[in-house]
């Protein structure tokens, strides 16, 4: 419970970061998303859900969708990140980049395709394709900071549970 | 052992289909009495940590530009800068003053009217995402905002509300994917409708081949549809492109507005229906 305390703490001081001191440069980072990656690693199917689905509902209203976007997106990526954390050694900062580079992908490619399926006027422009490269690298640099946290204080629940 | 895949598979459709039905609660209710307060609440608690990041950013921002800068030729250059943003949505109110008296005084009985009241407000924060473009302001029902007032500068249109919580409302960008604003080509007064397509950059769309449009053509906000005042300007066309085997152009308008550094605007607190020219 503590520990989802602490992550609302996060994504609230992430959303606001986001929305405020991010929201006048011109590449925009969906950070909030480092805290479903992290969530995903510790906490349980069900809470983990709820936790997700409230992080995707307030994405929803900050930002100018309408269809609910995030909330589909958010636990649909924290499902699947889920399935795949059990076969995944996270044991290098390559190693967790890569994963973060990857859910990074995955979730810009979900927007893509809703935006599209939504709004027939959104073409992708060269600014959306550059900001999302750029996105997705600091994105993959700065997730290991999140994951590794929560990995090292979990670790040796992990192996008790393992053995 | 065998047991643990298949019941997390179990598991997972369990919650899929919890989450699924709930994305669409969430469509349903989008709209609903309940779900506009969730949405306000959210807006009200977590606006005040935006507003005070902000401010605190705004700051340390000004504070940072003012040591580097030499502080008086800033000030003079935004004096100018503002002079000539100011006489340039003057000029252009003026224009389709001219051209609207000229007109109507020709046919019909047509008041001239300009009573718009305005009220500033601050931009407190970006969109979340970044591929959407909206903004919230400091304002909100206690100061009179409602859904669908136009939001300018002096440059020219920014957008309109499409929510508004007690203190804060949220600002629906002209550029943005879910925006079309009816427009007026101020010399040829052709009619089209200009649409965000998420860039910097808006289309104007349905303005037919037979109309004469040029390059340099400023659009204007028509009072069709009945959302924005007539004559706020909206951006100069950069590129006009005709095919023979379509019935419209295609044209790409530069806003007037630099969408990407907005920091303080008005609304427009009398809608359409006082608009500068008003059919009696």
């Amino acid at each position: 419970m503590r520990g989802y305390f602490w992550d609302i703490i996060l994504l609230l001081g992430l959303l606001i970061i986001q929305t405020v001191i991010l929201g006048s440069m011109p590449v925009k980072m969906d950070f909030t998303f480092l805290v479903i990656i992290r969530v995903a690693f510790y906490a349980s199917l069900l809470p983990g859900i709820f936790f997700v689905l409230i992080a995707g509902w307030l994405m929803d209203v900050f930002s100018g969708n309408s269809c609910g976007m995030f909330m589909l997106i958010y636990p649909l990526l924290f499902l699947l990140i889920k399935k795949i954390d059990r076969h995944v050694d996270m044991d290098s900062f390559f190693i967790e980049s890569l994963f973060a580079l990857i859910a990074g992908i995955l979730e810009t490619v979900l927007i893509i395709f809703i935006i599209s399926f939504f709004y027939n006027s959104f073409s992708l422009s060269i600014m959306h394709v550059s900001f999302f490269i750029i996105q997705l690298i600091i994105f993959s640099m700065a997730a290991p900071f999140f994951i590794k946290q929560q990995l090292d204080k979990s670790s040796t629940k992990t192996y008790v549970v393992q053995r | 052992m065998n047991n643990s895949p298949s019941k997390f598979r179990r598991v997972i459709t369990v919650a899929l289909f919890i989450f699924t039905v709930l994305f669409f609660i969430y469509f349903v209710f989008n709209s609903s009495k309940i779900f506009k307060l969730l949405v306000h609440s959210a807006m009200e608690v977590i606006a005040p940590f935006q507003q005070a990041t902000s401010s605190t950013f705004n700051g340390v921002n000004s504070l940072w530009d003012g040591y580097i800068d030499l502080v008086s030729i800033r000030k003079e250059n935004m004096r100018l800068q503002n002079e000539i943003n100011k006489i340039r949505f003057e000029n252009s109110h003026l224009k389709e003053l001219a051209i609207g008296n000229e007109r109507f005084r020709k046919f019909l009985g047509f008041k001239k009217d300009y009573p718009q009241r305005l009220i500033p407000a601050r931009v407190i924060s970006a969109d979340s995402a970044g591929w959407f473009m909206t903004v919230i302001i400091n304002k909100g029902s206690a100061d009179g905002i409602k859904k669908f007032m136009a939001v300018i500068n002096e440059k020219g249109l920014i957008g309109r509300i499409i929510e508004v919580s007690f203190n804060y409302s949220k600002v629906l960008l002209i550029t943005d994917i879910n925006s079309s604003v009816p427009v007026l080509i101020q010399r040829t007064r052709s009619r089209g409708i200009v649409r965000g397509n998420g860039s910097f950059m808006l289309q104007l769309d349905y303005v037919r081949l037979n109309q004469e449009i040029k390059k340099g053509d400023i659009a204007i906000t028509s009072s069709l549809g009945g959302m924005f005042t007539k004559g706020i300007p909206v951006g100069e066309i950069i590129d006009v492109t005709s095919f023979d085997s379509g019935l419209f152009y295609e044209i790409k308008i530069n806003p007037f507005v630099d969408i990407g550094n907005i920091e303080d605007v008005l609304i427009v607190l009398n809608g359409p229906e006082s608009s500068s020219i008003t059919l009696e």
